[in-house]
């Protein structure tokens, strides 16, 4: 009963930090279940999935309904996600997990860095001229610039995204957050709700190979599940009064936070 | 507030709710029999049923975690509809290729672990 309520305490605090930050918690989570629990890491990638897709749908669904996030924008992002999550996952017998690793900790100092660079810059960033318009407008002439800009490098990323979403149990939303933001100018709230809405699609796939294979253990999945869900529709409400540049700056200290774990992970120190 | 973003927030609610109840359901069920949610054995894709037929509230919270990595299914075809009514046939096509990745990703899945259980 007791680790049941730890557990539940766990997936509330993982369910308001991924719908903050556009994340879904498996960054978190992972080790949490892993170093906290003590549980075997197919079990935690396996929870931590199922988690994913809980945190997905109780953010999105308040996101979807006020706009925020941009249904086709995510929908076009998700068919090379979740192709990449597919692969991943049937890759996952066949790739070191420490190059993984160290080519994903690479990644995300260099994403660290960039925000880092947008917060210290005291002169309007070069993307916020693209990103003026809703993100809820239609397809045509009133669809937002950025829906379309460096679109064939942002599907060739999130083919990347989605196969290290599949094999490290996460949301992709470290890599998805700063691919619409920056690579494509949208506004980082409409970054973060967009990247919400599609990683439970990108999670979904990752988790059925888990699923079926009796890798995820209801004593453990369902209070965590649980607790995500009570979490994320919290974060999802908490997100409008959040200043973007405070959400960017503790995105940066996530991203630097995983760029660790992942640095030991590749050098053989965990 | 266009049907779009309400139809595809109501599939949201609604899976997900559905999902959550179940789990809520094999919970309870855990709490007031004394039984806890561990499995008896190895769940695969026909043990879930089996296991809820036996009345093992895990095989209920199974249930429930398998609804909810359903709850895509039901936006995307939520999403499906709003575009084929609005015309906007590039979404359309898009949200179709989706579905039909991540239903291939499902049906894999579920042979590999009737493949693992033999």
């Amino acid at each position: 009963m007791i680790t049941a309520l730890l557990l539940g305490a766990a997936g509330v605090g993982v369910g308001v930090f991924g719908a903050l930050l556009g994340l879904g918690g498996g960054i978190l989570l992972v080790p949490a279940l892993t170093l906290g629990f003590g549980l075997p890491l197919t079990t935690a990638v396996g929870t931590s999935l199922v988690s994913v897709v809980a945190t997905s749908a109780g953010a999105a669904a308040y996101n979807v309904r006020n706009g925020r996030a941009d249904v086709r924008l995510g929908l076009t992002l998700e068919i090379a996600t979740v192709l990449g999550a597919l692969l991943g996952g049937i890759a996952a017998g066949f790739i070191a997990d420490r190059l993984i690793a160290g080519l994903f900790a690479a990644l995300l100092i260099y994403t660290a860095a960039t925000l880092a660079r947008g917060i210290l810059r005291r002169r309007p960033s070069p993307t916020a001229a693209i990103a003026t318009t809703a993100p809820a407008e239609p397809d045509g002439p009133a669809a937002p610039a950025y829906r379309n800009r460096r679109l064939p490098a942002a599907l060739g990323a999130s083919v990347g995204a989605g196969s290290l979403a599949a094999l490290l149990g996460i949301g992709g939303g470290v890599v998805k957050v700063p691919l619409i933001h920056l690579l494509m100018g949208a506004p980082l709230h409409v970054a973060t709700a967009t990247s919400n809405y599609i990683m439970g699609v990108t999670a979904a796939a990752g988790a059925y190979p888990y699923l079926f294979r009796g890798e995820i253990r209801p004593e453990v999945a369902g209070p965590v599940v649980l607790g995500v869900l009570a979490g994320s529709f919290a974060g999802a409400r908490l997100a409008p009064h959040v200043r973007p540049r405070l959400l960017a700056a503790v995105f940066i200290v996530v991203l630097g936070f995983t760029a660790v774990q992942m640095s030991l992970h590749a050098i053989g120190m965990e | 507030m266009d049907d779009l973003r309400r139809w595809v927030s109501a599939a949201l609610v609604g899976s997900t709710g559905l999902a959550v109840f179940v789990v809520l359901v094999g919970m309870a069920v855990a709490a007031l029999s004394g039984r806890g949610l561990a499995l008896s054995e190895e769940p695969v894709t026909a043990g879930v049923f089996g296991q809820i037929g036996r009345g093992e509230p895990g095989g209920i919270v199974l249930l429930g975690l398998l609804l909810l990595t359903l709850t895509p299914v039901a936006h995307l075809t939520a999403a499906g509809v709003a575009f084929a009514r609005r015309g906007e046939r590039r979404y359309l096509v898009t949200t179709l290729l989706v579905g039909a990745v991540l239903a291939g990703s499902l049906v894999v899945a579920a042979l590999l672990g009737l493949t693992a259980a033999d």
